[in-house]
């Protein structure tokens, strides 16, 4: 509680002790969202030097990790929103070993084309629901909505992947 | 969360784009420091280039005020 007072009164010594203590929580709710770990480590600085801006509006009562998250994923979602939807899929995310139940990579790679054509909003449910499998609460909250709203955003990106990999073939 | 209509698509992401695992592979403060070092951006407002537009676009219109402004300057 008192290193959150002395962040909001402009400490640059308590801004490094949150930094420092909340980097790898930060980063890796970047990391899910933007799936690509050099972008993430820029977004989490990024966040930071949100949060550094924006530590008047801090309430030293509420949950600090909270609120990074939430000021994380309006980066991620900045950053999405700018990036040109044809960008290359990062490799390394792959998990080496693991077991790939799809035989084709051109399905692989139609499915993933098809789920980064969803608009930004949507995909950011999808992923963390979806594919991280984050509990609504958190996604709600680090998307500043409510929860019926996050069911509706990955209702409506299952329907469009659906409608989008019938079209395709991928799907019957 | 998910519904059971979900669980199709669910499963094609996952086999698409796995799980995210990876954890933080440095420390990220002197690339923080660095940024809280540096000087703030200029930024133009968009005022200024609307102020700017409309200048150039009176010049073009009346390229006889550029001599005038010439001579005040």
């Amino acid at each position: 509680m008192e290193l959150l007072k002395r962040f909001r009164q402009g400490d640059p010594e308590a801004f490094e002790a949150l930094f420092r203590q909340f980097q790898a929580e930060v980063y890796g709710w970047i990391v899910r969202i933007v799936r690509d770990p050099s972008t993430a480590e820029d977004l989490t600085v990024e966040t930071f030097w949100r949060i550094h801006q924006a530590r008047a509006r801090f309430d030293p009562g509420a949950s600090f990790g909270a609120w990074a998250r939430r000021i994380a994923t309006n980066a991620a979602i900045d950053h999405l929103r700018q990036r040109r939807p044809e960008a290359a899929l990062p490799d390394d995310l792959v998990q080496p070993g693991s077991p790939d139940p799809i035989a084709c990579r051109e399905t692989r790679r139609q499915i993933a084309v098809a789920f980064r054509s969803l608009p930004v909003t949507l995909r950011v449910a999808a992923t963390l629901s979806l594919i991280e499998e984050q509990s609504p609460r958190d996604i709600a909250e680090a998307l500043g909505t409510s929860e019926g709203a996050v069911r509706v955003r990955v209702f409506r990106a299952v329907r469009l992947l659906r409608r989008h990999l019938t079209r395709a073939g991928v799907m019957r | 969360m998910n519904e059971p209509d979900d669980d199709d698509v669910r499963r094609l992401l996952q086999d698409a784009l796995p799980r995210v695992n990876g954890g933080l592979r440095r420390d990220l403060w002197p690339a923080m420091a660095r940024r809280l070092a540096a000087p703030p951006p200029r930024r133009v407002v968009w005022y200024d280039w609307a102020l700017a537009g409309l200048a150039g676009g009176v010049l073009v219109a009346f390229p006889d005020l550029i001599l005038l402004l010439v001579y005040h300057l």
